[in-house]
């Protein structure tokens, strides 16, 4: 009973995660039909970010939203100099991602060192919360309500202001929303500042808890992608639904028998690939 | 064009008798195993039109397979070399169905998620593959030849796959499986209706660039005595698939010229600097946008203007 407790916490907090850089990754994704290969190094930029912020004793908040403004600059700058010169040519611009990844991740390893970068949890997070015989550390938890918050804005913005429906529309038919007016392409810079946001504050998040590795970028690449595969691109509650799936199955598989964890995840992804190759909750192409 | 492709293969065969160290034959042998690896997944990108993101799947694999062979199963060389080339391609067979599940964007992302878990399973079934610390000192066949720098005999055993591995792709692209597979590439529709089983050609190229991506992985094992998971990262895919694109894809030769130019960059670029991995994203960045229509096609137009009838494609 325990030890299912404190999993299903772990779980809930590594969903959390996942959840706020494939959110991004989605929605990319969805409306721009762009994989976007440096979401990972994005992350993993994010944390140092973070952890390079949180070491130098500035407030968690602050170092999460740091961290969230300065991936939101990188994925401007990456959208506007980078993509749009790509514009509709799919492969070039997966190409084009890839490439950058390879740089920020390098840019990072010359930055900071082939070491693990660790932060400490902020103060009002640390230590550990006892509800009846259970004890969990309270930084788990904080993720996970962090995670709720951030999705909850996020299904306000995308699905009741106009913006949002704006998004939707772009996904749904990028040629229709076009013809009644929308600017797409705006639309394409703002998802991507969002995105990238995401990825930043997921990788401040992660900063006290896996801590930040070279590695890491690729690690997640392949989780988000596994995720969306999962639940479907260009939808919220796939987002959800993917990273809630794929975290508890790895958090516990990884306790159950660790080794085989990452085939579990494998396994996952290819009896939804042949039961429904569109993902959970995406649409068929 | 054919000529001048065996001339250099002659000439390249020749090096071990002029180079004043070893250490330039070993580079030598990394461009041989890598245009091999590059040639194998020009099969699958060019004449396939399957863009995958998972090669170095096949190449680790095949790794990983003849090091525990020879190592925690102590099996023969010849037999452990069998096992790989039957295993690999098996493999790829079942890569290629589940990742042909899903066709274009989503194609490139299985096979990438694919390759990961590759990767994830050799760093973390450490019982097995002795996760990051790789798998030192495997075995390999003695091809010394006196006289000659330690590296010769594996280098012109790579040369020799290499040519075995152009001619088997050329044959392979004239046969009715290959010219069928080109038509699922430019009339995935058009071929289906004419009774062609699109999907079983395409998981049959798989097995087929499996196999050459085996060979590469193989070589390079033997020429290395040593794997770890680097062999499986993105990078790695990434970097061939580099390769690919600056020599020209669906051109049999494109392939070894990328491998050529990107190893002899590489090696140099190391000497100097440490993070080369820096200078291969800037060359993707720059491939990409400087030349709008993909050099791919810049590349092929280049080529065909100076090769006079163009490469087979």
């Amino acid at each position: 009973m325990t030890f299912v407790a404190i999993m299903t916490l772990n779980a809930l907090s590594f969903s959390s995660l996942l959840f706020l850089l494939s959110a991004g990754f989605s929605l990319i994704f969805g409306l721009m039909r762009v994989p976007n290969m440096a979401h990972g190094a994005f992350f993993l930029l994010g944390g140092y970010m973070g952890a390079q912020a949180l070491s130098m004793n500035v407030p968690f908040l602050l170092a999460m939203l740091v961290s969230a403004m300065g991936m939101a600059a990188v994925g401007f700058l990456t959208e506007r100099l980078l993509l749009r010169r790509l514009a509709g040519r799919e492969l070039p611009q997966v190409l084009a991602t890839l490439g950058l990844s390879l740089v920020i991740g390098t840019v990072c390893l010359m930055l900071w060192g082939g070491m693990p970068m660790q932060a400490a949890a902020p103060a009002f997070a640390t230590g550990a919360m006892r509800i009846g015989p259970l004890v969990f550390p309270v930084y788990r938890l904080f993720i996970v309500v962090a995670a709720v918050l951030l999705g909850m804005l996020l299904w306000y913005f995308i699905d009741k202001t106009r913006l949002g429906a704006m998004i939707r529309a772009g996904v749904d038919d990028p040629s229709m929303a076009q013809a009644v007016g929308i600017r797409v392409t705006a639309l394409f810079t703002t998802v991507f500042c969002i995105g990238s946001a995401l990825a930043g504050v997921a990788g401040t998040l992660a900063a006290p808890l896996l801590s930040v590795y070279p590695g890491l970028d690729m690690e997640m690449l392949g989780m988000a992608l596994i995720v969306v595969v999962v639940g479907g691109v260009g939808s919220l509650l796939g987002a959800i639904v993917g990273s809630l799936t794929i975290g508890f199955i790895y958090t516990f598989g990884q306790a159950l028998f660790t080794e085989f964890a990452f085939a579990l995840l494998f396994v996952t992804m290819i009896v939804v690939l042949v039961f429904r190759p569109q993902g959970l909750f995406g649409r068929r192409a | 064009m054919k000529r001048f492709a065996w001339l250099m293969l002659i000439l390249a065969a020749l090096l071990p008798l002029v180079v004043a160290n070893n250490f330039m034959l070993v580079v030598a042998c990394q461009m041989a195993v890598a245009a091999i690896f590059a040639v194998s997944l020009n099969v699958l990108l060019g004449y396939g039109g399957m863009f995958t993101f998972g090669h170095a799947a096949f190449y680790g694999l095949a790794a990983y397979v003849g090091a525990l062979a020879l190592t925690d199963f102590h099996v023969s060389i010849p037999v452990a070399i069998l096992l790989t080339l039957i295993i690999v391609p098996l493999v790829a067979m079942g890569f290629g169905a589940i990742a042909l599940r899903a066709s274009g964007i989503s194609f490139v992302m299985i096979t990438l998620a694919l390759g990961q878990l590759f990767w994830a399973f050799s760093m973390r079934a450490v019982d097995l593959t002795r996760g990051e610390n790789g798998i030192p000192n495997v075995r390999g066949p003695l091809l010394a030849i006196d006289g000659l720098p330690p590296t010769t005999g594996i280098y012109l055993a790579a040369l020799t796959c290499l040519a075995l591995c152009v001619l088997a792709v050329e044959r392979f692209m004239r046969s009715n499986l290959g010219v069928a597979l080109q038509g699922a590439r430019d009339q995935p529709r058009r071929m289906a209706t004419l009774g062609y089983n699109v999907k079983a050609i395409q998981i049959v190229t798989f097995a087929f660039s499996g196999f050459w991506a085996a060979v590469a992985g193989l070589l390079h094992l033997f020429q290395s005595h040593y794997v770890n998971p680097h062999v499986f990262m993105l990078t790695e895919s990434a970097e061939t698939l580099l390769m690919v694109i600056v020599g020209g894809v669906a051109s049999l030769t494109g392939p070894i010229v990328g491998a050529v130019l990107v190893i002899f960059l590489k090696s140099v670029v190391s000497m100097y600097f440490q993070y080369w991995l820096l200078i291969s994203g800037i060359a993707f960045i720059a491939v990409v946008v400087l030349l709008p229509d993909g050099l791919v096609d810049g590349s092929r137009r280049l080529w065909a203007a100076r090769a006079g009838r163009g490469t087979k494609s």
